[in-house]
C-alpha cells in the first residue's frame, strides 16, 4: 500500500487557521495542542488494546483517531486509522498490528509538521 | 373666558384626531366580526400608511423568504393589534399641532410622551401582565387631553400651564376646569372612547391622570395598565431629573433603584434592566445630539411592532449539549455552535452527557456515535426513555462509513445526522432545521397548555353555571329542577334495588300571609331561617333538603319520625313562629315516577298557585301584622300536595307552635 501522501492537508489547515477570524490563531493553536496531546495518548492505548487482543476497543480508538486526525488535516493518519478500524470490525488482529507501526510513523511525522506550524 | 365642554370642543373640530383612515382602522379592528379584507380596503386609501406597514412587515423576514407585498399579508404577519397601534401612532402624530406658537411646548410634550411610552413598554415587558405594544401606545396617548386643550385654546392653555407648574395634580385639573371648562383627564377619556380604543385604556388613563390609584380602575387589566402608566411616568421623571440616570437624582432621589423598585412593584434588578433599556433606546436617538422627534416616535412604534414579531419568529440561541469523546471534535463543535449564537454545554462521553441532559434539559443534543462507556445509540435510547428529555432534538454525528449505524441511530431515536468530519456550514444548517422543528413543537406545546388552561377555566365556569342553574338564589338550596332530576334517579335506583325510598316534603303553610303581612323581606328571612335550621339537622340532609339522600338506611320509619321531630323542633322557637306538619305516607311509588307525582304543584317558595287560598284571610282587613291564624288554614296547602294520600298511617300531626305569634306551620309530607 502506498502511504507516501503529503503529511498534512494544507487546505484543512488553512480553514482551521481562519476559524478564529481576524488573524486570531488562538483557537487553531488550542486545537493543535489538543490533537497532539490526545492523539499520542490514544495511539498508545490502541497499541495496548491490540496487545491485549481487545479488538473492540482498538477499533473504537481507531475510529476516534480517524476523525480527529481528519479534523487536523493529518489525512495519512486518518486513512490508516480507517483501514485499521475496518480490520478491527472484521476481527483481523494481524492486519491491525501490521498497520499500527505505519500509523505510528505517519502520526510522528504529522505531529512534527503540526508543531512546526505552531512556531 | 370660554366655557367649553368636551362635546362642544368635539363639534368645533379643534381636537387633535387620527386621520380618517386611522380612525376607520381603529373602529374596524375593534369589531368582533373583523374581516381582514375590510382592513385592507381601509388601509389602501392611505398609500403612506400602506407603505409603512409593508416596510414593517418585510423588516423581519427570514433571509430568502418571499417579500410581503399585499396589505392583507402584512396585516396577517403583523397581527391586528400591531396594525392598530401603528395606524394610531402614525396618523395621530402626523397631524400638525395647530397653534404651535403658543405657550404650550409641543416638542416637549411629544418628547415626554415618547419617553413615557418607551418606559411603559419596557416596564410592561418586565411585569408581564400588560402587553408591551399596548402599554406603549396607551402611554403615548395618555396625555392627549393636554394636547387637545392646547389645540382648542392655544393662548389660554399656555397661560394655564404656566400658572399651574407648581400646582398639585388635582389643583391643576381644577384650574383647567375653572379656566377652560373641562380638564385634560376628562378630554382624554372622551377621545379614547371616541377612537374606540379598549375601554380599559380609558379607565386606566382616567385613574392615572387624576392620580386616583389603580384601585379606581374597574377591572384588573385596567388596574395593571394604570400601574404601568404611573410607573412609566415615575421612570420618565426620574430619567429627566437625573439626566438619563447619569447622575444621582436630586434631593427627591427619584432615580434611586430602591425607591423605583418600591414604586413600580418590580424587583430592583428589573428596575436596573428597565432603566438600562430606556437609556439605550434614548441614546440611540440622541446620538445626533438632538432630542427625539416625531420621526423617532414613528420608528419606535415600528420597533415595538418588530419586537412583537421577533417574539413569534425563530430566535437564535438554543440550549445545546454537544457530546464527543474526541476533544478535537468537541472543541470544534463547541466553537461552531457558540459562534452561531447557541449556549453550548460539553460532555466527553454518553454517561456524562445523559446526566447533564437530565439536569439542564437542552433543546438540542449533538452527539458522536461511537464513544466509550455509553455510546451515541445508548444515549439516544436513554434520552427517549426519560421523561424530561424525550422531546429533545438529537443530531447524530457519524463517519462516512457508518451507513449501517445511521439506520440504527434513527431507530434509537435520533432526529437527524451529519457526516464527520463535519462541514461547519452543513452542521449549522442542520441545527437550524432542527431549531425550526423545536420551535414548532414548543409552540404547539404552549398552545396545548393554553388550551388546557382555557378548558380548565371553562370547566370551572360550567360547574358554576350548573350549580347556579340547580340552586335557588334565595335559600341556596338545590332548586326544583334539581329535585325533579334527583327524584327520578332515586326512584329508579330504589326500584332497581327494591330498597325503600323516603321523601320528606316540607312546605311552609300560610307563607303567603307572611309575605303579605310582613313584606317579602321578612318572608325571605323566614325561608332562609327555615333552611338554615333544617340544614343544621341531619348530616345526610345538610344543605340539600329536597334531595334528602336515601333517608336513613335500614331505619325507615323511626328515621323519619326522628327527622320530622327534629324539623318541627327546629322550626319552633323562632320569633316568627313556624310550625311544621307531617304526614307520613307508606307504600312504594305506586308505579309512578316521583316527577309524575310531584308535577303541577306550586314550587316550595310559594309561587302563586290558583288553588292557594286568597292572600288575605277574610275578615282580617287589609294590612299588616296578622297576629294569629286559624289553624284550619293550615290544611289547604297540604291538600294540594299530591294525589290524595292512599293510606294515612299517621294523622296529620299539628305541632304545638303558637305562643304569641303562631302561624304558618309548614307541612311536611313523607312517603315511604
Amino acid at each position: 500500500m502506498d502511504h507516501s501522501e503529503d503529511v498534512l492537508d494544507m487546505n484543512v489547515i488553512a480553514a482551521l487557521r481562519e476559524l478564529g477570524g481576524d488573524g486570531d490563531e488562538t483557537l487553531f493553536h488550542e486545537l493543535l495542542d489538543l490533537y497532539v496531546d490526545d492523539s499520542t495518548k490514544q495511539l498508545q492505548r490502541l497499541a495496548e488494546s491490540l496487545e491485549q487482543g481487545d479488538l473492540r476497543v482498538a477499533e473504537r480508538i481507531a475510529h476516534t483517531l480517524k476523525s480527529s486526525s481528519a479534523h487536523l488535516g493529518a489525512s495519512a493518519v486518518s486513512k490508516l486509522c480507517l483501514e485499521m478500524e475496518q480490520h478491527g470490525r472484521e476481527q483481523r488482529a494481524m492486519e491491525m498490528r501490521a498497520l499500527l507501526d505505519v500509523a505510528r510513523e505517519a502520526h510522528r511525522r504529522a505531529v512534527a509538521a503540526l508543531v512546526a506550524l505552531r512556531q | 373666558m370660554h366655557r367649553t365642554t368636551y362635546d362642544e370642543l368635539k363639534q368645533a373640530g379643534t381636537l387633535p384626531s387620527p386621520t380618517r383612515v386611522g380612525l376607520a382602522i381603529l373602529r374596524l379592528t375593534q369589531r368582533e366580526d373583523f374581516v381582514l379584507g375590510y382592513l385592507a380596503r381601509a388601509l389602501q386609501s392611505d398609500p403612506a400608511l400602506t407603505g409603512r406597514l409593508l416596510k414593517l412587515a418585510n423588516a423581519n423576514l427570514a433571509p430568502g423568504a418571499r417579500p410581503i407585498c399585499s396589505v392583507e399579508e402584512a396585516a396577517m404577519v403583523l397581527s391586528v393589534g400591531t396594525v392598530r397601534s401603528v395606524a394610531l401612532g402614525f396618523t395621530l402624530i402626523n397631524d400638525p399641532p395647530p397653534g404651535a406658537k403658543t405657550g404650550f411646548d409641543h416638542e416637549d410634550y411629544w418628547s415626554n410622551s415618547l419617553l413615557q411610552a418607551v418606559a411603559a413598554r419596557h416596564l410592561a415587558a418586565e411585569r408581564g401582565d400588560v402587553e408591551p405594544a399596548s402599554a406603549f401606545t396607551c402611554a403615548l396617548v395618555s396625555g392627549i387631553g393636554r394636547l387637545a386643550l392646547a389645540a382648542a385654546h392655544p393662548e389660554e392653555y399656555g397661560r394655564v400651564v404656566a400658572a399651574g407648574t407648581a400646582l398639585s395634580c388635582g389643583d391643576f385639573l381644577e384650574l383647567e376646569r375653572k379656566e377652560l371648562g373641562v380638564d385634560h383627564a376628562e378630554l382624554a377619556q372622551g377621545m379614547l372612547r371616541d377612537w374606540c380604543l379598549p375601554e380599559e385604556w380609558a379607565h386606566a388613563v382616567q385613574a392615572f391622570e387624576r392620580r386616583l390609584g389603580s384601585e379606581a380602575a374597574p377591572s384588573e387589566r385596567a388596574a395593571a395598565l394604570e400601574q404601568v402608566l404611573r410607573g412609566a411616568a415615575q421612570l420618565a421623571a426620574a430619567f429627566r431629573e437625573s439626566q438619563g440616570f447619569r447622575i444621582q437624582a436630586t434631593a427627591t432621589d427619584r432615580g434611586d433603584t430602591t425607591f423605583l423598585s418600591r414604586e413600580l412593584t418590580v424587583s430592583p434588578a428589573a428596575v436596573v434592566r428597565v432603566r438600562n433599556r430606556i437609556v439605550a433606546e434614548w441614546n440611540d436617538w440622541s446620538r445626533a445630539h438632538q432630542p427625539p422627534t416625531k420621526a423617532d416616535i414613528v420608528s419606535s412604534l415600528a420597533d415595538t411592532a418588530i419586537q412583537r414579531l421577533q417574539h413569534t419568529t425563530p430566535r437564535r440561541g438554543m440550549k445545546i449539549l454537544a457530546v464527543d469523546d474526541d476533544p478535537v471534535s468537541l472543541k470544534l463543535l463547541s466553537h461552531h455552535l457558540s459562534s452561531d449564537g447557541h449556549r453550548v454545554t460539553l460532555a466527553a462521553d454518553g454517561t456524562e452527557a445523559l446526566s447533564l441532559a437530565l439536569k439542564q434539559r437542552p433543546q438540542l443534543i449533538v452527539t458522536d456515535l461511537s464513544m466509550p462507556e455509553m455510546d451515541g445509540l445508548e444515549l439516544c435510547r436513554a434520552l427517549r426513555g426519560s421523561t424530561v428529555c424525550a422531546d429533545a432534538y438529537v443530531l447524530v454525528v457519524t463517519g462516512h462509513d457508518e451507513e449501517a449505524r445511521i439506520v440504527e441511530a434513527f431507530d434509537a431515536g435520533a432526529d437527524e445526522c451529519v457526516n464527520k468530519p463535519f462541514n461547519p456550514k452543513i452542521l449549522l444548517a442542520r441545527v437550524r432545521a432542527g431549531q425550526r422543528i423545536i420551535e414548532l413543537r414548543e409552540r404547539a406545546e404552549h398552545d396545548k397548555q393554553e388550551l388546557n388552561r382555557r378548558n380548565a377555566q371553562m370547566t370551572i365556569l360550567n360547574r358554576q353555571l350548573k350549580t347556579a342553574a340547580m340552586t335557588d338564589v334565595l335559600t341556596e338550596l338545590p332548586n326544583r329542577r334539581y329535585a325533579m332530576r334527583r327524584l327520578d334517579e332515586e326512584v329508579a335506583a330504589s326500584l332497581a334495588e327494591g330498597a325503600p325510598l323516603s321523601v320528606i316534603l316540607l312546605d311552609i303553610d300560610h307563607f303567603k300571609s307572611v309575605n303579605d303581612g310582613f313584606g317579602h323581606d321578612v318572608g325571605d328571612l323566614v325561608l332562609r331561617e327555615t333552611r338554615a335550621r333544617a340544614a343544621g339537622l341531619h348530616p345526610a340532609q345538610r344543605g340539600s333538603l329536597p334531595s334528602g339522600g336515601r333517608g336513613v338506611p335500614g331505619d325507615r320509619a323511626p328515621g323519619h319520625a326522628r327527622i320530622q321531630r327534629a324539623l318541627r323542633r327546629a322550626a319552633a322557637g323562632s320569633r316568627v313562629r313556624a310550625g311544621i306538619q307531617f304526614r307520613r305516607q307508606p307504600g312504594r311509588h305506586h308505579g309512578q315516577s316521583g316527577r309524575g307525582r310531584l308535577r303541577g304543584r306550586g314550587d316550595h317558595r310559594g309561587r302563586p298557585d290558583p288553588h292557594r287560598r286568597p292572600a288575605r284571610l277574610p275578615g282580617e282587613g287589609p294590612g299588616p301584622q296578622p297576629r294569629r291564624f286559624d289553624r284550619r288554614h293550615g290544611s289547604p296547602g297540604r291538600k294540594r300536595l299530591s294525589s290524595p294520600p292512599r293510606a294515612e298511617v299517621a294523622r296529620p300531626q299539628r305541632t304545638k307552635t303558637g305562643l304569641d305569634q303562631a302561624w304558618a306551620p309548614s307541612s311536611c309530607t313523607t312517603r315511604t
